[in-house]
């Protein structure tokens, strides 16, 4: 069984899965977003409940070499609290739409975390030193008289535990009227981006009273809204140039330099439409629910309903790939539409070396293509194939005819097993995938 | 040709028959009479299905603007489609009914199966298929605009200007617009709802539909249960919304704007509130003719009627998903009135 992912011959194991076993899942604890920091050593998600948990790797042991170290709880702390806007009546949702990692610059980790109104920059630094022999104070905290002091000492740092802290450094919040869909750190590591259903802000990571409004595309009279922005993202090199996608289908990038409200994009990519299979369900299915720019900066990924596209930066009329992630459901759209799923938002992300791109589906299956042979596998997540570093059987949909032993018809999916969240390590074949309210976290297994 | 997709069997559920022809082979598109129908049903599924979406949004909470603006779209291109259908079709075009009186005028064309000269009735559009003529931005429904921060969401009352109906198609203030849609919706179904065993409004237009009719209202009962939209319908809450949402389909979702409305069943509330409270004009409880035919003796209806007297008349209509019997057209109304009573007591706080 060829593995995916880097052109080495490889099947994915299963190493860890995080979270609560029980059948009644709360709605706070699903999952909405996974992110790898730029090191890899460090794994954030982010919860309905507005929680984020951060997992760190362990070093590897010596002892074990050929079993890579473990994902452990880092920290945990609330980020967003659910609001009401009194003004207009509505909920303000806690749940985290999106993390992004600040390269780490010192000691301590930098991650912006949003929901779908506030950004958060937040500070996670560790304390594993504590001063002791204070003049002032006893041990317990308690001022000491001062006329009792009959002599000076310095303090000492003496060990203790480890206390790894989060505190929330910088609150840019009141500059969207939409629901933030997308942020998006940029490559000159000062600014970033976020954009809502139809504005995108650029922000100084130092600022927070301020933004630049640099995509605005709500129309004047708001009944001729034909679609909206979906995901933004920054290039990877260059600081200039950011895409946003669209629900039409559409991807434009847009440089900065060209002027300081991008409306009027620099390049435009649409795939044309194909008249035959054009369907009440068309416009849905082709709306863009994930943009990533490969590591390389030359191509990006778009996610849509039905499929992935790899896009070459240079051409603008059509991807240069296109991977089927579940075409068996194109003859079901309509139940799709009636029970809602056909809204569902994937993401998808690139491996490190951009050999491979994978995404998630429906019954808690993900999807993997590898970009040079070619090849792809339909894996699962599951509490059943969960012991230590047990091999993933490729899982297959059977779209019709006899059912072949092992496969699953089409009707037997459980569409609320949905895998939205999925995340790859920058650097080696550890993938993180968010099944609900699960987050698992995948090997390779070097043959 | 009817497409991608399985084999379709007569009997299979409406997802087989809804799914198997992606092909757009709608108006003129085949000759082929039933996968023409099969399309029309298909169209006539997502339609309703898009009416419930944003009119009753499923999500507790507030449903994102990227979902309302895209079954908006499916909305305006089925619209759209029935518009360009028009013609001879525009005679047979009736004030909107409930989804499941749609469904078993379709079922009895689907039993028929014979090639019909004229165009189903099924396509009977939810809305009336005229074009969406552009009103000022003051008509907007929704009091809430005046919370917004950004320009109000126009809501595009859909003008009647369709041959049998001679209002001129004005840009009228929102609360009048409203009430001559109900009035027409009246008058329309005032006649036909004495004659009960037709379906609305098909029978003295498409007299080869009438051997039919009856069998459809009997088909009414599989073919409700079968079409999952229907299985809410036949739920007390969803079918009054359900009715609600009638006396909404004629605006444009106002909901596009996500600063200028809650969820969608919120701006439902307010704007009947706003037609029962705002205009005094008494000709829009004058249900006489309607109700008093239709439920045979529910006895003329007063403006704020006590609950029990609604009560009695939800009654037949909740379980009308299990039963055989055709929903009245009229019925919606009690619906809207049964609401509007809650809301009244809520409001008195008794």
């Amino acid at each position: 069984m060829a593995g995916v992912g880097g052109g080495n011959d490889f099947q994915w194991c299963f190493s860890q899965v995080k979270g609560a076993i029980d059948e009644d899942v709360a709605e706070a604890d699903i999952i909405s977003t996974v992110e790898f920091n730029y090191s890899g050593e460090l794994l954030a998600t982010g919860d309905k409940g507005g929680r984020v948990v951060i997992f760190q790797r362990e070093q590897e042991s010596k002892n074990r070499p050929h079993s890579r170290g473990e994902y452990n709880v880092y920290s945990t702390f609330q980020s967003h609290e659910p609001e009401f806007d009194y003004l207009k009546s509505l909920e303000i949702e806690e749940k985290i739409n999106k993390i992004r990692w600040l390269p780490q610059q010192n000691a301590a980790h930098f991650l912006l975390s949003t929901n779908d109104k506030t950004i958060k920059l937040w500070k996670i630094s560790e304390r594993d030193k504590r001063a002791e022999g204070y003049n002032l104070k006893d041990e317990d905290g308690r001022l000491r008289d001062p006329f009792r002091i009959t002599s000076l000492r310095v303090p000492v740092l003496m060990p203790m535990d480890l206390m790894v802290e989060a505190s929330p450094r910088r609150i840019f919040a009141n500059a969207h009227t939409y629901h933030i869909n997308s942020i998006s750190v940029n490559s000159d590591h000062e600014t970033y981006l976020s954009a809502d259903d139809l504005r995108i802000n650029l922000w100084h990571l130092e600022i927070t009273d301020r933004s630049f409004n640099i995509v605005d595309i709500k129309p004047a009279n708001m009944e001729e809204l034909t679609e909206v922005i979906t995901a933004a993202e920054c290039h990877p090199h260059q600081c200039n140039v950011f895409v946003y996608s669209s629900s039409k289908g559409t991807i434009r990038l847009c440089d900065m330099r060209a002027a300081a409200l991008c409306d009027r994009h620099t390049k435009f990519f649409e795939e044309p439409e194909d008249p035959s299979s054009r369907s009440f369900f068309s416009e849905i299915i082709s709306s863009i629910s994930d943009v990533k720019f490969s590591h390389s900066g030359r191509y990006m990924m778009t996610r849509d309903y039905l499929s992935v596209k790899v896009w070459d930066l240079n051409m603008e009329n059509r991807p240069v790939e296109t991977y089927q992630v579940h075409e068996y459901l194109r003859s079901k759209l309509c139940s799709l539409y009636e029970n809602d799923c056909i809204f569902d938002k994937f993401e998808c992300c690139w491996n490190g070396s951009d050999g491979a791109i994978m995404t998630g589906s429906y019954n808690n299956f993900f999807r993997m293509f590898d970009r040079n042979t070619r090849k792809d596998v339909t894996l699962e997540a599951s509490r059943e194939s969960s012991k230590p570093r047990a091999v993933l059987k490729p899982r297959k949909v059977c779209t019709g005819g006899k059912r072949k032993k092992d496969e699953i018809s089409v009707d037997s999916l459980d569409f609320n097993k949905k895998i939205l969240h999925t995340a790859w390590h920058p650097k080696e074949n550890v993938i993180a995938v968010a099944a609900t309210n699960n987050l698992y976290i995948f090997q390779d297994k070097i043959n | 040709m009817l497409g991608k997709g399985t084999k379709r069997k007569l009997d299979e559920d409406e997802e087989g028959l809804a799914e198997g022809a992606p092909v757009e082979g709608g108006p003129g598109g085949t000759g082929d009479p039933s996968s023409k129908l099969s399309y029309s049903l298909q169209r006539q599924t997502v339609l309703s299905l898009s009416l419930m979406k944003l009119y009753h949004p499923r999500a507790l909470a507030e449903p994102s603007l990227e979902r309302r603006l895209l079954v908006n779209n499916v909305l305006r291109r089925i619209q759209e489609e029935l518009k360009q259908e028009g013609g001879p079709q525009a005679l047979f075009l009736h004030p909107p009914s409930p989804p499941s009186e749609h469904h078993p005028l379709g079922e009895g064309f689907r039993e028929a199966q014979p090639a019909f000269g004229v165009p189903p009735v099924a396509t009977t559009p939810f809305l009336p298929p005229t074009g969406l003529a552009p009103v000022p931005p003051d008509s907007c429904l929704t009091p809430a605009s005046l919370l917004e921060d950004d320009t109000p969401l126009l809501c595009t009352p859909l003008p009647t200007s369709t041959p049998q109906r001679p209002t001129p198609i004005i840009a009228k203030d929102s609360f009048s617009s409203a009430l001559d849609e109900i009035e027409d919706l009246c008058e329309t179904q005032g006649p036909t709802a004495t004659s009960p065993p037709s379906p609305v409004g098909a029978l003295p237009h498409l007299p080869s539909v009438a051997p039919m009719g009856i069998d459809s209202k009997d088909g009414a009962k599989p073919c409700s249960q079968k079409l999952g939209v229907s299985a809410l319908l036949s739920e007390g809450q969803p079918a009054v919304g359900a009715q609600e949402s009638r006396l909404m389909e004629t605006q444009l979702p106002g909901g596009l704007d996500i600063s200028s409305s809650s969820s969608s069943g919120f701006l439902t509330d307010l704007t009947l509130d706003d037609v029962l409270f705002a205009d005094i004009d008494t000709s829009m409880y004058d249900f006489d003719a309607c109700t008093a035919s239709a439920s045979g003796g529910a006895g003329k209806m007063a403006p704020l009627v006590t609950a029990d007297d609604l009560l009695k008349s939800l009654s037949p209509y909740a379980g009308s998903g299990s039963t055989a019997t055709p929903v009245s057209p009229s019925q919606p109304f009690k619906m809207d009135l049964a609401e509007l009573d809650h809301i009244m007591e809520v409001l008195v706080g008794s």
